[in-house]
């Protein structure tokens, strides 16, 4: 019955804030249209100089392979190397890729020709990317090749058949989409019921509030469920927004989707809830809930795989309510899991919100 | 001074045809007025009358939209720069850094305006030397008259030629607040120019002039006496009186030896007193004597360190939910939501109370038609004058017709005829059998009070009628008997 009131109050105050309901809609919208695109670990335009000591038939060809492919750009043929390193230094270039002299001559020779490959590894996923590219490319021609000189001999040749599962054309949107909308539910539903709770205390008007018989559940209950509601509406719009624009549509079951994320919400609200009950002043809460945020994102294996993070690292993130949920995403959206392949994750996001939930209670204090 | 006779004599404000529209509020209407050099200039009216944004235009914060003021030949807009350097400004709340300390702040304010706290100590020590000793102690930690002597100070320490103090005295006691007025008036023999405005009406009387501002307009500009004595109906309105409905059951509130400790400091040291049912109890002391946190303890928002006591027939220590359940409580910050409407805001009190639809919807009806807002019922409660709010929160405070109702400085800020208002509602509520517990700093309201207690350091030092402490004290009025006492005060220099 009080809750009825309490409600009425937080709903007439977000849709009479210029602000707030504007970016309940723009942020989802701003996120799922322009991040997907930025947020890509695809590596392709790899500017590469090509040094050919060579001048044959052979390395021209060679060089050509190189430029039919998608993922070099070939900013220039010299015949220095030095030359070609001073520009790989000064940022122009990404890799270098030397046809020694003799190369042609020593093939025919059958002998074994050399090319020399220098990446530049400051960013250590482009290098190792552009090399086996490299490799690859030069592998395919080498086989080429001999193809070519076997005359009659039959070379026996391993096929390889590729099947990509659940993400069949390797899009990275693909992929990125589900953990997007994780994203989306942790800032708003985190960051906006502690930064409401803190600016009741800022402006007094808790106090008023905490002179009254109104129950700490009760309190805590009519300022979580705004937010749940809030939290609906954006993973709905999430949901139309990626299958309109992206045509990604969830393999599994909504239905368990929006349980889970339920869930979540529930959990992350709490952890607002119980950051606002610490916080003195807006200042505060803000940089605790980012420094908590920024963790809980880059730790969420959403961007890296949290199986390639160190053991100590991986232990942490069993406390991290987003993995779970990144998990859960791209599990019903890309694989079509249903709630029994979930039911780890389902647990983790439910035991979260009791002690969340639990805490924010306890440490809303009424008096002092 | 010698070379500019002349400019001696030329008024050091001139402000001729100010007009000011603050969205669609006008705030300034043809303003004109001049004041000597020298002068001690007072601007009473009540609570949005215009009084801080003419302030604020003559601090050169706000530009005017017609009419002209200058300020010792200098125009406020087009030489503001040359001009900020020469006036000092406090606004009304108070503009220091609370996590620096005392010291940190005046200087901070002396390198804002390229001076050191050294070159110009001569002219601030009069009042800086008051609170030196706590140089080092945190803002957050202070009184608000200490507070507002440092506040003072920092306005002082560029040596400007022109003060302009928006409401310096308003939440000050009356000790800290007579003390301020004497440094004003040595200030004034200095030389400096002093614009003051104020709610109070003893503070207009220690001015050279006074200017009554109504509704953006100058209705009057004289010696003290004169205005107060022709606006008198709004300035000094009679006093209320009232005889208590006392009822002799168990008492509204009953406290025994109450202690609240922050670390080593007892901030309420063994009070023990009772309130009857149905009386108006003034409960006065200085700034930070303890008023505020036996308060707190008595509502439930703080856990007293030690002693017992009931109000309203429960346990103060275990059962704070039911006590909270049958008072009303209205806090000196005003808080009811500024961005619900009148009836939405009465509403959500109410339902948090547990009343039912139809009572509320009857009841919201009633009350407004009593406070004489039923025409505000669907502004925002953020856009109403700062009398009209807090006639509508201390409403809410009863709208649950509590049995005890706890007001904490009620009435901060506004003029005597709104504070006379209020006090008939208080009345009208007293009469109607609920019991009012209430803490103010003006005297003229303690007066209304059946009982008033008196606190100092912690400690109730007095406690029984206005007119039987005034026989005892040997006093003409209340002021009197509470200089007495409070200046007995330790802790106010601590």
């Amino acid at each position: 019955m009080i809750l009825k009131f309490l409600l009425e109050k937080e709903f007439k105050q977000l849709f009479r804030n210029s602000f707030l309901p504007r970016l309940i809609v723009v942020f989802p919208c701003m996120i799922l249209l322009v991040l997907p695109w930025a947020a890509n670990l695809e590596i392709r335009n790899i500017d590469l100089l090509v040094v050919d000591k060579d001048c044959s038939s052979l390395s021209k060809r060679f060089i050509h392979k190189i430029e039919a492919s998608d993922y070099f750009r070939l900013k220039g043929i010299s015949t220095s190397y030095d030359e070609a390193i001073l520009r790989l230094e000064k940022g122009e270039a990404d890799a270098v890729c030397e046809i020694s002299r003799q190369f042609e001559e020593k093939w025919i020779r059958k002998e074994n020709p050399d090319i020399l490959v220098v990446v530049n590894a400051v960013n250590g996923t482009k290098g190792s990317v552009a090399l086996s590219y490299i490799r690859q490319i030069i592998a395919d021609y080498a086989e080429e090749l001999a193809l070519e000189n076997a005359t009659s001999k039959i070379v026996p040749k391993f096929t390889v058949n590729v099947h990509n599962r659940y993400n069949p054309h390797l899009d990275y949107k693909i992929y990125m989409l589900p953990a997007l909308m994780v994203t989306l539910l942790t800032m708003l539903c985190g960051f906006l019921p502690a930064l409401n709770v803190v600016s009741e205390k800022e402006r007094g008007t808790i106090e008023q509030i905490n002179v009254t018989p109104v129950g700490r559940w009760i309190f805590i209950l009519g300022k979580m469920i705004p937010y749940w509601i809030i939290g609906f509406v954006v993973l709905t719009l999430g949901i139309v927004l990626s299958g309109l624009v992206y045509g990604l549509f969830p393999a599994g079951s909504l239905v368990v989707l929006y349980l889970l994320s339920i869930v979540f919400v529930l959990a992350i609200a709490g952890l607002g809830l119980i950051i606002s009950n610490y916080s003195a002043t807006m200042q505060q809460a803000m940089f605790v809930i980012f420094f908590c945020m920024l963790i809980f994102i880059l730790m969420s294996g959403m961007f890296t795989p949290v199986e390639s993070m160190p053991q100590w690292a991986q232990f942490i993130t069993i406390f991290n309510p987003l993995k779970y949920l990144v998990q859960v995403m791209r599990a019903i959206y890309l694989k079509g899991a249903g709630l029994a392949d979930l039911s780890v994750q389902a647990g983790a996001l439910l035991a979260f919100a009791t002690v969340f939930d639990s805490l924010a209670v306890w440490s809303y204090r009424k008096k002092s | 001074m010698e070379g500019y006779v002349s400019d001696s004599e030329s008024p050091m404000v001139e402000i001729s045809g100010i007009g000011k529209t603050l969205g669609k509020t006008v705030a300034l209407q043809d303003v004109s007025l001049s004041v000597r050099r020298g002068e001690l200039f007072g601007f009473v009216g009540p609570d949005g009358a215009g009084k801080t944004t003419l302030f604020r235009i003559l601090a050169t914060l706000l530009m005017p939209d017609k009419g002209k003021a200058v300020i010792d030949g200098m125009d406020v807009v087009t030489d503001f720069r040359r001009l900020r350097s020469r006036i000092g400004y406090m606004p009304g709340r108070f503009s220091l850094y609370s996590d620096l300390t005392v010291e940190e702040n005046l200087q901070f304010f002396a390198t804002v305006f390229h001076t050191t706290v050294k070159e110009n100590y001569e002219r601030i020590r009069d009042i800086y030397s008051q609170i030196e000793p706590f140089r080092n102690r945190r803002v957050a930690a202070l009184s608000g008259g200490m507070k507002q002597k440092l506040a003072l100070s920092c306005a002082l320490v560029h040596c400007p030629d022109i003060l302009l103090l928006d409401e310096p005295t308003t939440g000050v006691d009356p000790v800290s607040r007579r003390e301020f007025w004497e440094i004003l008036h040595r200030l004034k023999e200095q030389g400096i120019t002093i614009l003051v405005s104020t709610p109070v009406m003893e503070d207009a009387r220690m001015c050279d002039r006074i200017a009554f501002m109504y509704e953006g307009k100058i209705m009057a500009v004289d010696s003290p006496d004169v205005v107060l004595h022709r606006f008198r109906s709004i300035l000094c309105p009679d006093a209320l009186d009232s005889v208590p409905v006392i009822s002799e059951e168990e008492p509204a509130i009953c406290v025994e030896g109450l202690t609240k400790c922050f670390g080593d400091f007892t901030a309420v040291d063994h009070i023990s007193f009772s309130v009857k049912r149905g009386e108006v109890f003034g409960f006065l002391g200085a700034n930070g004597a303890g008023k505020t946190t036996a308060m707190r303890m008595l509502c439930g928002l703080s856990i007293p360190t030690s002693g017992k006591g009931t109000v309203a027939g429960f346990d103060i220590l275990t059962e704070t939910e039911k006590i909270k359940q049958n008072i009303g409580y209205m806090s000196q910050r005003f808080s009811l939501y500024d961005d619900l409407k009148v009836w939405e805001n009465i509403r959500l009190f109410a339902g948090i109370y547990g009343m039912d639809e139809n009572t509320i919807r009857r009841r919201t009806d009633e009350i407004l038609e009593e406070i004489g807002l039923t025409s505000e019922r669907d502004s925002f409660v953020g856009e109403l004058p700062l009398g009209w709010k807090q006639r509508l929160a201390f409403s809410v405070a009863v709208f649950h017709r509590p049995q005890i109702v706890f007001l904490d400085e009620p009435t901060g800020g506004v003029d005597p005829a709104t504070r006379r208002q209020f006090w008939e509602l208080i009345y009208q509520t007293a009469q109607s059998g609920i019991t009012v517990f209430v803490t103010t700093h003006y005297m003229d309201e303690a007066e209304y009070c059946h009982r008033i207690s008196m606190m100092v350091d912690g400690k109730i030092v007095a406690l029984d009628t206005p007119d039987v402490l005034k026989k005892t004290y040997g006093a003409a009025n209340l002021d009197d008997v509470f200089q007495q006492l409070a200046r007995k005060s330790v802790r106010k220099a601590d």
